[in-house]
């Protein structure tokens, strides 16, 4: 009973979709196509058939179905990537070498070191510039943090200036 | 009992159907053509305008367009593309090439190109890509070009992060030019926002586990979104165009641009299908990046929103409502009957709406010295 139910509703749509389709497409008073079928008609039809197809995929893709289908396909193959991390993971700590964790818990650490220091130096920068808006020679008041030194950039501090 | 009852079948096969099926000549004609579709296949030349690198920071680079038609107007224009594709798709060929439209108008024109994040990029989170890089960048361009301001268009994601960096920086924004740019997810017409709803897809277990957004998964995701139209429409037209040689090499070049996907970083990714996506925390003016709250409204300069009135990715209704968050007094928008990329590389749109733009722009723009007080060059279209 329950198969005979998933049959009709899966095959609804798509009934939807033939009957649609064909209603537009059959001719109602010329059942022999005439000898001379331009290619233009052909093309109306293709473009009527696609476009009937189009819709079909749209309304399917945004069916609890296929959602549930998505879902499910999507935790799957993030259950085996998990897996095969958890195996090399444990591959590379018996063979006493870096694994891909390890590496990434060394650049977090880094990031957060980056992140630490370079919020540092804008908080510097700030006050730097507050003061030198409000000391004696203002020429260049009003620059703030717009006149970032050029050692600012990590790109630049790589490079030694 | 006529001829088609009696065999339907027989009929169905008489209808026009028969004039799909080629013939031997038109058949013969395109095997003829195969070398021609090699050759603009192998020698597909995309992003060539020429230019140079003024900045790099990590993975991006800053890239400045050299041109032949002198520069008249001081406020440079930096062009923001998203972090899912290459940005050359705004100077994908030379006559499809946004890049270019605002050359020949005369205008100072830089990119940002966020280049490939690696592995160990997928720390980098929005406040990075923000407050960090773009900051950076703004301030580089506006020091190249000896500007404090500088225009900044943003194309799709792009634009949405470029709208966030002017509602924290609006000091450093002169005029601001959204295109196609998701900035309210409250409309969940889109099969974007359908996939992205948190019912369906848990993205703490998607960058938990792969880290950066994979290309391959962003990329054939993208082309799901139009089964029929990216999966086959595509290739039955490119046999019907087989002799076309124009034809072929916009197919290559966007074929080279459609599979040229790079991975997103994780962090990124995450915080913007949870805070944008799935809690449209940004038109409600809630979206933090680190310490900050993005409110658009503190955006007050000058704003064109474009929108695509064919585009699948980014619908209008996701665009459209950013005119009445910000605080700009001069604000416009403009919807084109285009698709999502439609808008930038389209013929139409090369020849009808990126003029108008240009005039937009220069409207806006400080001129430079030597041609201040002149009348606009010819060729400039009417205002829009």
């Amino acid at each position: 009973m329950g198969d005979n139910d998933h049959a009709s509703r899966t095959a609804d749509p798509f009934t939807q979709f033939w009957s649609d389709m064909m209603s537009r497409m059959a001719p109602p008073k010329a059942p022999e196509a005439p000898a001379d079928a331009s290619r233009d008609a052909a093309r109306h039809m293709q473009r009527i058939f696609f476009d009937a197809m189009a819709q079909y995929f749209d309304d399917f893709m945004r069916s609890e179905q296929f959602l549930r289908m998505m879902k499910e396909s999507m935790d799957r193959s993030l259950q085996l990537k998990q897996m095969v991390n958890q195996f090399l993971a444990q591959a590379h700590r018996q063979a006493q070498s870096a694994s891909t964790t390890d590496v990434d818990d060394l650049a977090g650490c880094l990031k957060s070191i980056e992140d630490r220091i370079l919020a540092r130096i804008d908080r510097l920068e700030d006050k730097v510039a507050a003061v030198e808006a409000s000391g004696p020679s203002s020429g260049r008041s009003g620059q703030g943090r717009e006149a970032r030194p050029a050692a600012r950039t990590k790109d630049d501090r790589q490079r030694g200036r | 009992m006529s001829a088609a009852t009696q065999n339907p079948v027989g009929s169905m096969l008489q209808m026009p159907w028969a004039a799909s099926i080629p013939t031997y000549e038109e058949f013969q004609r395109k095997l003829a053509a195969m070398p021609k579709v090699m050759a603009a296949a192998t020698n597909v030349k995309v992003g060539a305008t020429p230019r140079e690198v003024i900045y790099r920071e990590d993975k991006l680079s800053v890239l400045h367009y050299e041109s032949d038609v002198p520069k008249q107007y001081r406020t440079p224009l930096l062009m923001v593309f998203a972090l899912v594709n290459r940005p050359y798709i705004l100077d994908l060929l030379p006559h499809k090439s946004v890049v270019q439209q605002f050359l020949r108008a005369g205008f100072d024109v830089y990119l940002v190109d966020w280049g490939i994040p690696s592995e160990h990029d997928r720390l980098l989170t929005l406040e990075n890509y923000i407050e960090r890089y773009m900051r950076n960048v703004v301030h580089h361009v506006c020091d190249h070009a000896g500007t404090t301001q500088t225009s900044l268009l943003g194309y799709c994601m792009g634009g949405t992060m470029s709208a966030m960096y002017t509602a924290l920086h609006p000091e450093k924004v002169k005029n601001f030019i959204l295109m196609a740019a998701p900035v309210d997810w409250s409309e969940r017409e889109s099969l974007l926002c359908v996939w992205t709803d948190p019912k369906w897809f848990d993205v703490d277990s998607v960058v938990d586990t792969f880290g950066n957004a994979p290309p391959e998964w962003l990329q054939g995701s993208f082309a799901v979104l139009k089964p029929v139209s990216n999966l086959i429409e595509k290739y039955m037209n490119l046999y019907d165009k087989l002799e076309d040689e124009d034809f072929l090499e916009t197919f290559f070049a966007m074929e080279t641009w459609v599979n040229d996907n790079i991975p997103v970083a994780g962090e990124t990714f995450r915080q913007f299908v949870k805070d944008c996506f799935q809690k449209n925390l940004l038109i409600q003016d809630k979206l933090r990046l680190g310490t900050k709250t993005v409110k658009l409204s503190n955006i007050t300069c000058p704003v064109l929103n474009l929108m695509a009135l064919a585009d699948h990715l980014v619908p209008c209704g996701q665009s459209a409502s950013f005119n009445d968050h910000v605080s700009s007094k001069d604000r416009r928008s403009i919807t084109f009957p285009a698709g999502h990329i439609g808008l930038s590389v389209g013929s139409k749109a090369q020849k009808d709406l990126w003029p108008k733009v240009c005039h937009w722009l220069a409207e806006r723009s400080e001129p430079l010295p030597s041609v201040a007080g002149k009348k606009a060059p010819a060729g400039q279209k009417r205002p829009i």
